[in-house]
């Protein structure tokens, strides 16, 4: 099922992107259609609240004292043991508000959303409201007290809500940057493998419209992975307590940004034509070789914060077959945004392709003096 | 506790919407831009020196 989502977004993605060459201008339906998409994703991925259960408290109060499956690495469990304090817990009351005279609290029994009803009696420093009281669902921020079946109420997040996106112990309102990160670390590498492709396809065929595509899909490829560092860098602020560790991960995406950074220097240094576009498929072609093994090989085998490092249970949270790292809703999503992000990718690729082409043709017929850039300004 | 702490997802929301909508705004701009630049190159040198008197 995760896998058959996964094709999904990435084959809608893909459909969506190459239904037109690149060279083509997209229609009026394309581009809402895109925009439409992506402003869902972010609506979807933003808007609704997270809410887990008890037992996602409990675990969050006790790391690795309980055997749950977790989104976070080995060692990203170890840094945060113990640090997460108020849980969001999606409840139900079920009984009626009783002041404890003892404690000077008010007290209710409330079950929780999970399958197995879990019961717990949660304490409010005021009286609660009728309307949580009456509510079928109700997320409630909880602190936990030292004993797992008794919680104190910090704030009513919300009542009834429609959409609930679940919680991850340890991430936290972070888990949201998935959405967003993930898919920008892949548009990337495929970027990367489009110019690589492409500049296979000029090396074989000495196309110039196939050395225009590879360089724009280089760019982008070079564009997603800076927003992907970046991302991921404000994620490492919040859950591991700096922009930068040089942990793995960031360090071989650095490299790989300097390698794609490197072509466009030698690109940049090069005059225009036959030798210029040659040179830079090759390098194209050699730069691709380190893309898996800087992105999938070498950070799996060092041990890592990010997930999917060395002596990580998982490898990682969205290709991990274990049906409980990436819940079906996430899932759904996670599916949407990779669509969202490729698709995007096609709109930037062809804007990308198309302003290569120009550039080049203005260049073309000012040096034999035609006089056309006036007119194409 | 203020008013953005309260609202932080609301807030965070409504800032990616707008910059989205920024960037959408700009790629249709760029799109149309492009796509007139092309037509104006695709067309023949005499006729482009004609109509590029008139803009």
């Amino acid at each position: 099922m995760k896998y058959l989502l996964l094709a999904v977004g990435l084959g809608g993605g893909l459909l969506l992107a190459l239904l037109y060459p690149p060279e083509r201008p997209r229609p009026m339906w394309w581009q809402v259609t895109v925009i439409t998409v992506m402003g869902v994703l972010i609506v979807a991925a933003l808007a609704p609240p997270i809410g887990g259960t008890f037992a996602d408290a409990v675990y969050a109060n006790r790391w690795g004292t309980l055997s749950v499956p977790s989104l976070l690495s080995v060692r990203e469990r170890e840094r945060f043991r113990g640090q997460e304090r108020t849980v969001p817990v999606v409840l139900r009351c079920v009984s009626a508000a009783v002041y404890d005279t003892a404690l000077g609290l008010w007290s209710v029994w409330a079950e929780d959303d999970s399958p197995r009803r879990v019961l717990a009696r949660v304490l409010f420093p005021t009286v609660p409201s009728e309307e949580l009281l009456r509510a079928r669902r109700a997320i409630v921020e909880l602190e936990w007290t030292g004993t797992d079946t008794l919680w104190i109420a910090q704030r009513v997040r919300s009542l009834e809500p429609f959409l609930v996106l679940p919680y991850i112990p340890g991430l936290g309102e972070r888990a949201r940057i998935l959405y967003f990160h993930v898919p920008l670390a892949w548009i990337a590498v495929f970027a990367y493998a489009i110019a690589a492709l492409a500049a296979l396809r000029y090396l074989r065929r000495r196309d110039l419209e196939a050395e225009s595509r590879a360089v724009a899909a280089a760019a982008l490829g070079t564009l997603f992975a800076v927003l992907a560092t970046a991302t991921g860098a404000i994620w490492a602020r919040f859950n591991w307590g700096a922009f930068w560790n040089w942990d793995p991960r960031q360090t071989t995406i650095v490299v790989l940004l300097l390698i794609y950074l490197a072509y466009f220097v030698l690109r940049g240094s090069l005059p225009e034509g036959e030798r210029r576009a040659r040179l830079g498929s090759v390098y194209l072609l050699f730069a691709f070789v380190a893309v898996p093994v800087l992105v999938f090989i070498l950070p799996r085998m060092m041990e890592s914060l990010h997930p999917g490092g060395k002596g990580d249970v998982t490898i990682g949270p969205v290709l991990d077959p274990n049906p409980e790292a990436l819940d079906t809703l996430k899932q759904v999503l996670f599916s949407g945004s990779l669509l969202a992000f490729t698709a995007l990718f096609g709109w930037l690729w062809s804007l990308g392709v198309r302003v290569v082409r120009l550039t080049e043709l203005v260049r073309w017929h000012m040096d034999r003096g035609n006089g056309v850039s006036g007119e194409a300004r | 506790m203020g008013f953005l702490e309260r609202h932080a997802e609301y807030v965070v929301l409504w800032v990616t919407l707008v910059v989205w909508l920024g960037i959408a705004a700009s790629l249709l701009w760029m799109e149309r831009r492009l796509r007139r630049v092309e037509q104006q190159m695709e067309r023949p040198r005499e006729q482009r020196r004609f109509s590029s008197g008139g803009q």
